[in-house]
């Protein structure tokens, strides 16, 4: 049976760690390296890493970060934040990365999403989502939060899934940090749309959060932040939880 | 560390590089188990490797084009009938194959008689991506001292059909039932990606390295 996923989401800023709060208000929390080690040694499902950084929108910091990180981390990793080109997808991927995610490239260039997928394979691209709601209906933002695309979300889902994309990570921009919840309405929306498997962020505050979320028909992998920053929690006392209300981890 | 000075006989394994991969990750978990990879991208001299790893990614067509256009094929199927260890990874399993069925039909190395095709999953989502059961039908020396029922990484949409049903040493359930592990003399494939399945997986890898290819 194909488990649920639980992946630990790591922000980067200029080669440190950080977590923000609706997509502002950083906080330092760390060195990514000595993170990402803490949650291997918790085997934590798979493990997501992205340059959030405004100043440098280059892949060239992530890469250095990725190559040391790989070395001690033999879980499924995902890249993004700056990817323009099929170049830096390569570069990415030979250098340690299983997927790469991309999002505002997905709103420019389609071609470029079709050339991953020929060359790596759709298992190979996630397309991350940043959205928020306004007057009952959710809207796309690209470049970390900060422009309003015109597309509707449905036509950017169905856009992305027919240029091949293997996975969507659907972050609500409203609840990043805020620890109040993932937003359910969202997920179930996107979950109904997309064929493929979807990963929900944003919101997550404690146990019964990742519950909810999961209880969505097609919603197969949370992937969560702030709770394991700030908090005494970690992956294995979630799935712990998770597991009495029959949710299926991983068996290690 | 470099991978790709180091001479071909000093090597404990030769990791087959023809682009299409994530080679770090299967290089750092060899080298995590203490062995000396080499990364060869050019097939000449692979005769003198004493095992071989063929790791894999993406389109099945545009892998067998490289693999024909460069000499890999000759080179595989000669180093397969030494009778040393060979190991495929996710598309380098479905590589073994006779041929594979994505975007038209492609010839494959013809290591495991059979095809690779799409994964029949009836209303499940493809990719099938995350982690999922192996069932050891039978033992084979690549899973010596990993336990029953195990989960590994899979990422994938296709899966090698053997001919042969004797060939398949484990499966796994996604909407029905494929080959996760299958195995024939010498050549062994594996649908999940060790490299990436922690403790078991690199159980698994340390396994093959032990293997003198007797089946």
């Amino acid at each position: 049976m194909l488990k649920k996923r639980l992946i630990p989401l790591m922000l980067l800023d200029n080669g440190r760690l950080i977590k923000t709060v609706k997509f502002a208000a950083s906080r330092d929390v760390g060195d990514p390296v000595q993170s990402a080690k803490v949650y291997s040694d918790q085997n934590a499902d798979e493990l997501m890493i992205l340059n959030v950084s405004r100043d440098d929108r280059t892949i060239t910091k992530t890469l250095e970060l990725l190559r040391e990180l790989s070395k001690h981390c033999f879980m499924p990793l995902t890249v993004g934040g700056g990817i323009i080109s099929i170049e830096d997808v390569r570069i990415l991927i030979r250098s340690g990365a299983d997927k790469v995610l991309v999002n505002t490239a997905a709103y420019r260039n389609l071609d470029l999403l079709k050339i991953i997928v020929s060359e790596f394979g759709s298992q190979a691209l996630i397309i991350g989502i940043d959205c928020t709601k306004e007057f009952d209906k959710w809207r796309c933002l690209s470049n970390c939060g900060s422009v309003i695309e015109k597309i509707e979300l449905e036509n950017h889902l169905r856009q992305v899934q027919e240029a091949g994309a293997g996975e969507l990570l659907i972050q609500s921009v409203d609840r990043d940090g805020v620890m109040c919840g993932l937003d359910l309405d969202l997920l179930r929306n996107v979950a109904r749309c997309a064929k493929i498997p979807v990963i929900g962020a944003g919101g997550v505050g404690n146990y019964h959060d990742l519950l909810d979320g999961y209880r969505i028909k097609g919603i197969d992998a949370i992937s969560v932040a702030s709770l394991f920053h700030f908090s005494d929690s970690n992956p294995h006392r979630a799935k712990a939880m998770l597991q009495n209300h029959s949710l299926n981890f991983k068996l290690v | 560390m470099n991978y790709f000075d180091e001479k071909m006989d000093l090597a404990d394994v030769v990791v087959v590089d023809i682009g299409i991969s994530n080679i770090a990750s299967v290089l750092n978990s060899l080298v995590e188990l203490g062995y000396a990879p080499l990364v060869v991208g050019d097939p000449s001299g692979i005769e003198n490797a004493r095992r071989v790893v063929l790791p894999g990614n993406g389109s099945f067509r545009i892998a067998s084009e490289r693999l024909n256009k460069t000499g890999w094929v000759t080179a595989l199927r000669q180093f397969a009938e030494s009778r040393k260890p060979l190991l495929g990874i996710c598309l380098g399993m479905h590589l073994l194959a006779t041929s594979g069925e994505e975007d038209g039909v492609s010839e494959g190395l013809g290591l495991i008689p059979g095809v690779s095709r799409r994964l029949f999953v009836g209303d499940l989502r493809l990719p099938h991506v995350g982690w999922n059961t192996v069932d050891q039908l039978k033992s084979h020396f690549v899973l010596d001292g990993i336990k029953n029922g195990r989960d590994f990484y899979f990422s994938h949409s296709f899966a090698l059909e053997p001919i042969d049903k004797n060939l398949i040493i484990c499966s796994t359930d996604y909407g029905n039932t494929f080959a996760s592990v299958v195995g024939r003399q010498n050549v062994v494939g594996v649908q999940f990606h060790p490299e990436k399945s922690q403790k078991n997986g690199l159980k698994l890898l340390s396994q093959f390295m032990k293997w003198d290819g007797a089946a």
